[in-house]
């Protein structure tokens, strides 16, 4: 109740610094701070103020929608979900171009600076969740794949570092020898389209 | 094929500009305005489209372009862009300013290399900046922001004005590149006259003493505080006992109000873009 009478309330456009609702009313999300000269909760860009009530909590979470000619500006965190595709890969370790990240609703969303060269690294260690010290780079991932990772660390100055332990992540598309597309097969392998060749990879549980 | 070689003008040709032999800054124009009335500008963002996030200012032109001159400024912003990879471990954004006035920006021709005064306008401009934008959510990645300087006032203080214009349209560029700010900036400018007038965004050669300011208004925090030109700093004798306030607070005050007058055509200048597309969206909705 209390919910419906405030979006009656939130106005259509906000801009950077302006005080939409006070702390009582909602937790703040994407897009928004709580100003420590008023108190109240503060948009931080130009956009549309929304508020969602999740399942359980007790006040609905404000949130601020860029405008959609704008690329979102919003950078991998730790415990987020990455798209990303491999450019190199040695025993020890896989080295990754950062594409995007993933919201909540799964839809992977652009990454601020395009394809500027966010880099993550992708360690033996962190290549799965069993049997981790016997896992093999060459066979778990190879260069041109995208996979689904998720962010353990912000890393050193330029890598994220990754991780794709776990049953969700892992490689999602990637090319065989040959170039054709490939299918998941199993959690370890994946089936050529056309010519049914089959290669290793340690494959994300399809959504 | 064209000829790579060497630079040939452009074809249709142009025709140079002719300034009279005595330069215009010693005939100051007369102010038309009330003291505390603003020139009218134009600030529109997204005009750079390969940028994150652009914004074009420009103050009204004079009647004559021979007498005295406006300010045309167009920034651009780049980023949030990972680091160089020479560059350290951060846990915040780094903000780095470049500013640039064109080669034909004043009456006398600018050099193509950065000097020291271009330098400390783009430092005052990233103190000015820096201050509203949350850097912390921008781990490992740099923002940087280009200025160009395509007319500017002439006159002892016209960078001060360069300066205010800079960080208006800095901000909204900052705003149109959809970096999170605590608050939009606002530069102000306010003067003392030759009869000790405080007067709001003075003309070129219209005041003795000017203060630029960079200011944030729904925070009421001043973010960069430029002086030039003497002002009195000591109360005078009357207004010892009543808390009054010196020429300088005066002067800094009535900046602030400039940059609050600043600010309305700011959210205006911002906003447009979403209101454009939400009114687009709407006829959609209605066809």
């Amino acid at each position: 109740m209390a919910a419906s009478t405030e979006i009656s309330q939130l106005p259509t456009i906000v801009l950077p610094g302006q005080s939409i609702v006070p702390t009582t009313a909602a937790v703040p999300g994407p897009g928004t701070l709580v100003s420590s000269v008023t108190g109240s909760i503060h948009s931080t860009i130009l956009g549309t103020p929304k508020l969602t009530t999740e399942v359980g909590a007790a006040l609905p979470k404000l949130s601020i929608e860029p405008p959609s000619a704008a690329a979102p500006l919003k950078l991998p965190d730790v415990g987020d979900n990455v798209y990303a595709r491999v450019t190199k890969i040695s025993r020890l370790e896989a080295r990754l171009e950062v594409l995007g990240t993933e919201d909540a609703s799964g839809g992977g969303i652009g990454l601020a600076g395009g394809s500027e060269g966010w880099g993550g690294v992708l360690r033996k260690l962190d290549l799965r969740e069993r049997d981790r010290d016997r896992a093999e780079v060459g066979k778990c991932v190879r260069v041109g794949d995208i996979v689904r990772a998720k962010v353990i660390s912000l890393g050193d100055q330029s890598n994220y570092f990754l991780s794709t332990a776990g049953n969700s992540l892992g490689v999602v598309v990637a090319r065989a020898e040959n170039g054709e597309l490939m299918a998941p097969r199993s959690w370890k392998d994946m089936v050529g389209l056309r010519s049914g060749c089959i290669e290793e990879r340690k494959v994300a549980k399809p959504l | 094929m064209t000829d790579r070689r060497r630079n040939n003008g452009p074809s249709e040709g142009t025709l140079p500009i002719f300034y009279p032999d005595e330069p215009a800054t010693t005939l100051p124009a007369p102010r038309d305005r009330q003291p505390d009335e603003l020139r009218k500008f134009f600030l529109k963002t997204s005009l750079t489209p390969p940028a994150s996030g652009s914004s074009y200012l420009e103050l009204p032109s004079p009647p004559s372009p021979t007498q005295q001159s406006t300010l045309k400024l167009a920034v651009t912003v780049t980023g949030p862009r990972p680091l160089p990879h020479s560059a350290p471990f951060a846990p915040q954004a780094r903000l780095t300013t470049e500013l640039k006035y064109a080669p034909f920006a004043a009456q006398k021709r600018r050099g193509y290399i950065r000097d020291g005064g271009e330098r400390e306008l783009a430092t005052m401009i990233t103190t000015a900046l820096v201050r509203s934008i949350v850097l912390e959510r921008y781990p490992k990645s740099s923002i940087e922001i280009m200025v160009t300087v395509l007319d500017c006032e002439d006159g002892p203080h016209g960078d001060v004005g360069v300066l205010s214009g800079a960080i208006t349209a800095g901000s909204a560029a900052l705003a149109d590149a959809g970096v999170e700010c605590v608050d939009l900036v606002c530069g102000g400018v306010a003067g003392l006259d030759g009869n000790g007038r405080v007067v709001l965004d003075p003309g070129p050669g219209e005041c003795t003493a000017v203060v630029g300011v960079g200011y944030l208004a729904a925070r009421d925090e001043m973010t960069v505080l430029w002086t030039r030109g003497g002002m009195s700093v000591e109360l005078e004798e009357d207004q010892m006992d009543i808390g009054g306030e010196t020429e300088m607070e005066r002067v800094i005050q009535a900046a602030c109000k400039a940059a609050r007058e600043v600010r309305k055509v700011l959210n205006e200048a911002v906003a447009e873009k979403l209101v454009v597309e939400l009114e687009e969206k709407e006829n959609a909705m209605r066809e």
